[in-house]
This record gives C-alpha cells, sequence and structure tokens, in this order.
C-alpha cells in the first residue's frame, strides 16, 4: 500500500504514466498523418468541426488548476470559492463572438501576435509579444511544476521523474501530430475528465446526502456557506477578468478559432463554456463532503485524491490519477502548439527566413516545440516554488490586453498609439497594485486602466484602420 | 452571519453534476453527428 498521503504505489502510477504516454504518442503518430503541411500542423487544416472544437477549448481549459485546485478553494472559502471558480468559463463565453470575428476578418491567420503585429504595427506587437511568451511559459512551467509535484503526491514518483516524463510525453506527442494531436487528444481527455469528476461526485453522494454536508458545514464550519465571504467574493473579480485576459489575448485560443470551420468558432466557445461551467462544482464539491465523510485532510492541495480514494478504494485513485493526467496533458500540449506557432512565424520567419517556404516552417516548428519543451523542462528542474504568484504576476499584464483586442477587432477608430499605451500603462498600474494593494485588485486596475486609455485615445484620435490588411489583401501600413 | 440555504447547496451541486452528465452525453452526440456528416475535420 502506498504510505503517507499518496493514494497510489509508485509502481501502479509508473505502470498508468506509462500505458497512457504510449496511447497519446500513438494517436499523436496516428493523427500527424494529416499535419504534413504547415497549415495542417499548425491549424489542423481550418475544418475542425463542432464536436472536436468544443471538447479542445473545455479539455484545454481543465487544467491540473481545476480538478486539483478547486476541491481545495472549496474546502477554503466554502460555495463562494467553488462559485469564484466557475467564472472561469466566462472567457470562454465572451471569446465566442471574437472567435467568430477573428476567422471572418483573418481566414489566412495562425497566430493572435500576428493580429496585433497587422492591426497596430511593430511596437505593439514588441509589447504584445513579450507578454504573450512571458505568460505562455510561465503557465507550461506552472503546468510542468504541477504534474511533477502531483505525480509525487499521488504515486510517489520522484517530482524529477513524473514532470520530465509528462513533458516528454506531451512534446513527442505534439512534435509529430501537430494541432491535429493536440485537438485529437483534447476530446479523449475531456471526457475522461467529465466521467472521472462525475462518478466521484456520484460515489460521495452515495455515501453522504446533500442536506446531511449541509447540516455538517453549517454546525462545524458556518463560514464556508457564508454569503457575505469578503475574501472570496474579491476573489470572484479578480479570478473573472484574469480569466477573461488569459483567454482573449493567447494564442493557444487564436490557434482553435483559426483552426475551426467557417462558422463553427462561436457555438464551439459558447458550448464549451457551458462544459465547462459545472466542472469547479462538481469538484469543489468533494472539498466540501470531506469533513462530513469523517476523512482525514492532512494535505488541502491533493483532498480530492484523498476523499476519492477514500470513497472508491483503489479504483478511484487510479481515475484520480487518469484525470490529473488528462487534465496537464491537455493544456501543455496546446501551450507547446500555441507557442511554437508564435515562435516560429512572428520571430523566426521575419528575422531569419523570410522567403521561408512552408514545408521548411514546418519543420522549424516541430524544431521549436522540441525547444520550448526543454526551455520549460530546464527551468522546471529545480523546483521553484513560487511560481503561482509569477502566475499571478502575468494577471495585469493579460489583462491589459482586452481591450485593445476587442477594440482592434471591431473597432476601426482605435489607433496604435492607444493600443500601445493600454498595455504598457495597464501593466504598469496594475503592477503598482499587485504590490501596494495586492493580488486580488492587480488584473482589475490593470484592465480598467487599459480600458480608459483604449477609450479616450479611440475617442480623441480617431483612426480608420483598413481591414483588408487582417485579411491580408491590403498591404500593410 | 447569513449563510447559503440548504436548498440552494443541494441545487448548485446537483445541477453541476446534471450539467456535467449532459455535457459528456453532449460531446458524444456531437462526434457522432460529425462522424456522420463526414465534417470532424
Amino acid at each position: 500500500m502506498p504510505e503517507g498521503s499518496q493514494v497510489l504505489t509508485a509502481s501502479a502510477g509508473y505502470t498508468l504514466l506509462g500505458l497512457f504516454g504510449v496511447m497519446w504518442i500513438a494517436l499523436g503518430i496516428y493523427w500527424g498523418r494529416r499535419a504534413k503541411s504547415l497549415e495542417g500542423f499548425m491549424v489542423a487544416g481550418r475544418n475542425v468541426g463542432l464536436a472536436l472544437g468544443t471538447a479542445t477549448a473545455v479539455a484545454t481549459w481543465i487544467t491540473s488548476n481545476t480538478t486539483m485546485l478547486a476541491p481545495q478553494f472549496a474546502l477554503q472559502l466554502g460555495v463562494w470559492g467553488m462559485l469564484a471558480y466557475c467564472t472561469a468559463s466566462f472567457g470562454l463565453f465572451l471569446f465566442a463572438p471574437l472567435a467568430k470575428r477573428i476567422r471572418q476578418a483573418m481566414p489566412h491567420g495562425y497566430t493572435s501576435v500576428e493580429f496585433i503585429r497587422l492591426r497596430y504595427g511593430r511596437t505593439a506587437y514588441i509589447v504584445f509579444l513579450i507578454i504573450s511568451l512571458f505568460y505562455g511559459l510561465t503557465w507550461m512551467v506552472s503546468m510542468g511544476m504541477a504534474g511533477g509535484i502531483l505525480l509525487e503526491a499521488l504515486a510517489g514518483i520522484p517530482y524529477t521523474h513524473g514532470m520530465s516524463a509528462i513533458l516528454l510525453v506531451c512534446v513527442v506527442y505534439t512534435l509529430f501530430g501537430g494541432l491535429f494531436a493536440v485537438i485529437g487528444t483534447d476530446y479523449i481527455q475531456s471526457l475522461i475528465i467529465l466521467v472521472g469528476v462525475v462518478a466521484v461526485a456520484i460515489a460521495i453522494l452515495t455515501r453522504a446526502p446533500l442536506n446531511e454536508i449541509h447540516s455538517n458545514l453549517q454546525a462545524n464550519r458556518p463560514a464556508l456557506l457564508n454569503v457575505f465571504f469578503p475574501a472570496a467574493i474579491m476573489a470572484v473579480f479578480n479570478n473573472l477578468l484574469f480569466g477573461i485576459g488569459e483567454i482573449f489575448h493567447s494564442n493557444v485560443w487564436w490557434s482553435r478559432a483559426f483552426a475551426m470551420r467557417e462558422g463553427v468558432g462561436m457555438k464551439a466557445y459558447l458550448l464549451a463554456g457551458v462544459i465547462w461551467l459545472p466542472i469547479p462544482v462538481v469538484a469543489g464539491f468533494l472539498g466540501l463532503a470531506a469533513p462530513t465523510l469523517g476523512i482525514n485532510i492532512t494535505r488541502p492541495d491533493v483532498v480530492g485524491p484523498l476523499v476519492a480514494a477514500n470513497l472508491l478504494g483503489y479504483a478511484g485513485a487510479v481515475l484520480v490519477f487518469i484525470v490529473v493526467f488528462s487534465s496537464l496533458a491537455s493544456s501543455i500540449d496546446s501551450l507547446l502548439a500555441a507557442t511554437s506557432d508564435v515562435v516560429t512565424k512572428e520571430i523566426v520567419q521575419p528575422l531569419f527566413m523570410p522567403h521561408a517556404k512552408d514545408r521548411q516552417l514546418r519543420k522549424v516548428a516541430g524544431l521549436v516545440i522540441a525547444l520550448v519543451g526543454l526551455i520549460t523542462w530546464g527551468i522546471c528542474l529545480p523546483k521553484v516554488g513560487t511560481l503561482a504568484t509569477v502566475l499571478f504576476f502575468a494577471g495585469p499584464l493579460v489583462g491589459s490586453t482586452i481591450w485593445p483586442i476587442i477594440a482592434g477587432l471591431f473597432l476601426q477608430q482605435t489607433n496604435r498609439i492607444g493600443a500601445i499605451l493600454a498595455m504598457v500603462l495597464g501593466s504598469g498600474v496594475g503592477l503598482i497594485a499587485y504590490v501596494e494593494i495586492g493580488w486580488y485588485s492587480a488584473t482589475l486596475i490593470g484592465t480598467a486602466v487599459s480600458f480608459l486609455t483604449v477609450a479616450g485615445t479611440t475617442l480623441l484620435w480617431p483612426h480608420t484602420f483598413d481591414w483588408r490588411i487582417l485579411a491580408g489583401e491590403a498591404a500593410e501600413v | 452571519m447569513t449563510l447559503f440555504p440548504a436548498w440552494f447547496f443541494i441545487a448548485l451541486v446537483f445541477c453541476g453534476i446534471a450539467l456535467a452528465v449532459v455535457s459528456g452525453v453532449l460531446l458524444v452526440v456531437l462526434l457522432i453527428r460529425d462522424i456522420g456528416g463526414k465534417t470532424i475535420w
């Protein structure tokens, strides 16, 4: 039997890691047959249907944080903790009309950075590229580290082994299959995650009725049911805007908008929001049920697996391990592909290979995936414990890009100086708020400053942008 | 201290589980439809 807080033996963990790793790689190679061209590799041939389009958005947005942190959030912040986490789905809902517009405005587009370059020019491109790469790498490193830490906590697999194995598996199948492999595996991973969290939640309901859980909380931990829980209510607004900023700016979501068939993007992102919405509630419920079930929580960060293993025994522990592995892989593969697209198309091509053919760029994209994976692995290796703080640091940076993107997609009048100022001032003031006031205010303030800047400069110095530039039908000015 | 009532808590969790189940079924139905219409990708 496993020791300490681990719910699986190391040998079982290695076996599952091996089985699923081989399966994802095999599927990546199989789907990779379609990814011979650059368009196939980077944007899955621009013909992805509603089922895969919806599932890939759901799976990518269900990170290991959603399945592991939601129970911890509920255990510490109660009902508001679950509700606060649910607001992250608003980013998917609100991105739906943008996805439609992106597909129409840039029928041959590849990246979000390309949009900023064409829409606002070179200086805005540099600012946005820095924000985009900083966020992408930070998210990827945090996922890689989370992988190592979680596999160690769940099965006692040493951190370096678990982190390396997860990164290697994701790099290999993304390298072979590009976005085809990412989207295909995302579909399977989203179903695994849904089945896993529902199975555990139903198992809890058979042992402890909901009114009993409520009574227990009311008697012993009433703060978790408090309608006015200030810390949790503040977290709602910060999470909401951070989530919107993450989705609106990141090429992870833009590449999917480019990949989906005309007319699919808006429906896919709306459906993805609906499907994602209940996950924090169902997963978070595990945390609230723990005291009623008499489960001793030695580590709040593994409350979900502990509850599952207690209720469903070894099968539950295996299920949780697979769910966590799936939620990690579905995010890491997307980040690898999206970051590789940005580096290949927006750094390598313009700087070193301006006349490169698509076939050559396809090879470069593969090399960049391997390189990004290697850099991520190198940063993950020392297991820097403060990375979550760094990710929160990215909140005002990504928040500052929300309004330049929305205005840039829908308003001809927004000008490049306004967009640059919005990103620089929004990020700067947001970071000052982060230090002077607290993390919970940073994104909110950064986004507000960005909005005022975009609105003010658009009204004062209206510009007339030629939409044909985005479609590649007119030259850049 | 004003607490979330039991009915709200029960409705929240039940709706969450029900929506997650419907979501899983919906994803399968959509895939079957896309395969049938040869519009998977």
